[in-house]
């Protein structure tokens, strides 16, 4: 039984702002949760939250960083109560493939001119990709590029230092760049190149390059 | 223009994108980039890549959610106004003094508000009335805080954060933290069915060596559960509970925001009412 018609609650200004910015909390909720069932309960709880918590809410300050903070917070005692998994590539971020690791044309063939996003054959893939990211890098990239939210406000968000902030921004995108670039490579929309890392940013690329194992990779990974 | 130079400004065509480069650093990336193909198509495919996120991640919330969420937060703010008005009074005008279309809220907020209304009697120390009106009813909810306390079952949840995690069970706000307060420990706690009403019942450890006692607490959804035990009123500090003796137990009730907390222990009736009294400390 509803404990209260939803006429009752319309009345609220607080919850009305707050409903606003439901279908953000929810984007976001089903890109952390990767379950659209579990996505709606972390949200429904974050709303609950909010509104037992609201009295600690400054008015005149951003209410969608505030939801999206207890939104984070819920999620990480709800499902991870380690926190968010350290990130399987820790160490120091000299990645060979991090950076300048395909050319200017091979870049260029990965996005769509008429569109100003990617290739629909890769744009395809990029769900998956986001998917695939450890959960901190995934938080921050879509916190950024979907949510627009500023460094400082990701930093309140993830409670951790905005440097912090940075770092998962920067190689969230670079790995989200190397399965795109893998994914287009496998699908022969881009020629494979020589890469300008290391010995073994090379030995990984040959790899790569191999249709039927990247295939194989992939099925394993699913 | 060499590699090198590229990979150090790699973290900044992030921060150039992202609109949070200094004024300094934003010329010194605009040179670069004019001179530099690969860190422009970098940029573009930065670009390109946030354009295609947004396309993916951006949806609807599913129909039927705000509608969920629009109760719940309306029983929360219920809960609110309970504790706000903790004798009842003023919430029950407030209540039938609001606008058609709102039978739906009044009926079961106002079991509430009959709750706060016997709980504020009691309080006050006007036992008559409640044991004229409510005789019969039973202690049931006293004999299943003694039977879980004297012979307790394993706990399915034996830390305070998965203990919390049991309120998406319960339906009302768990906060196992509130004894702790005491010095006492949590042990763990499980749910328990009650008048077909999900409960919770907590264990804890106060005291350390041959001093430690056991004392387990019983909470429960006071919207929907009333305590009718003939417990007597006690003062802590500011605070009052109502305490009583159980099967040689003692117990004490307390209530706040809502939510209901039984306690069962073999102290001295002082020290339990003391515990149970915790429950109205602030954070």
């Amino acid at each position: 039984m509803s404990f209260t018609s939803p006429q009752a609650a319309k009345a609220d200004p607080f919850a009305d702002e707050a409903l606003t910015h439901m279908d953000a909390l929810y984007g976001v909720a089903c890109k952390l949760t990767r379950n659209p069932t579990e996505a709606e309960d972390l949200v429904q709880d974050a709303f609950v939250k909010a509104m037992r918590a609201r009295g600690q809410f400054h008015t005149g300050t951003n209410l969608k960083a505030w939801l999206f903070r207890i939104l984070t917070n819920t999620f990480i005692n709800k499902y991870r109560r380690g926190g968010l998994e350290r990130s399987v590539l820790d160490g120091p971020d000299a990645d060979p493939l991090a950076d300048g690791w395909v050319s200017a044309s091979t870049m260029r063939q990965l996005r769509d001119p008429e569109t100003l996003a990617l290739m629909p054959l890769v744009e395809d893939e990029i769900r998956h990709a986001l998917d695939a990211l450890p959960a901190e890098f995934r938080l921050a990239v879509v916190l950024s590029d979907v949510e627009e939210f500023s460094y400082e406000e990701i930093a309140g968000i993830m409670g951790c230092p905005i440097g912090t902030v940075m770092s998962r921004l920067h190689r969230g995108r670079k790995l989200l760049q190397r399965t795109l670039y893998n994914h287009a490579l496998a699908l022969g929309i881009v020629k494979g190149e020589e890469r300008v890392g290391d010995a073994a940013g090379k030995a990984e690329s040959g790899k790569t390059a191999n249709l039927a194992e990247y295939r194989a990779r992939k099925r394993g990974a699913l | 223009m060499t590699m090198h130079d590229c990979r150090d400004r790699a973290r900044m065509l992030d921060s150039y994108l992202d609109g949070e480069l200094e004024a300094a650093k934003l010329l010194d990336i605009d040179e670069h980039l004019g001179g530099c193909e690969t860190c422009r198509e970098e940029v573009q495919l930065l670009r390109a890549t946030r354009g295609s996120l947004r396309r993916v991640v951006r949806t609807s919330a599913p129909n039927g959610l705000r509608d969920r969420i629009t109760s719940a937060m309306s029983a929360e703010r219920a809960r609110e106004d309970l504790r706000a008005d903790g004798d009842g009074i003023a919430l029950e005008s407030k209540l039938f003094g609001s606008g058609p279309g709102s039978w739906r809220t009044v009926v079961p907020v106002a079991t509430a508000a009959a709750v706060a209304l016997i709980w504020g009697a009691a309080a006050r120390g006007t036992p008559t009335a409640m044991n004229e009106s409510l005789a019969g009813f039973g202690d049931d909810l006293l004999a299943e805080l003694v039977a879980e306390h004297s012979q307790p079952l394993p706990p399915e949840a034996t830390n305070a954060q998965a203990v919390r995690g049991l309120e998406r069970y319960v339906g009302f706000p768990v906060q196992p933290g509130s004894f702790e307060r005491s010095g006492a420990r949590l042990v763990g706690g499980r749910v328990v069915p009650l008048r077909s009403q999900r409960s919770l019942m907590l264990q804890y450890v106060v005291g350390t060596g041959d001093e430690a006692r056991r004392f387990s607490v019983l909470v429960y959804d006071a919207q929907k559960i009333e305590v009718t035990a003939n417990l007597a009123p006690r003062a802590v500090g500011t605070a009052e509970v109502r305490v009583g003796r159980e099967k040689g137990y003692s117990v004490a009730a307390a209530q706040r925001a809502g939510v209901g907390y039984l306690l069962a222990s073999d102290l001295d009736p002082d020290k339990n009412a003391q515990l149970a009294a915790m429950v109205y400390d602030d954070r």
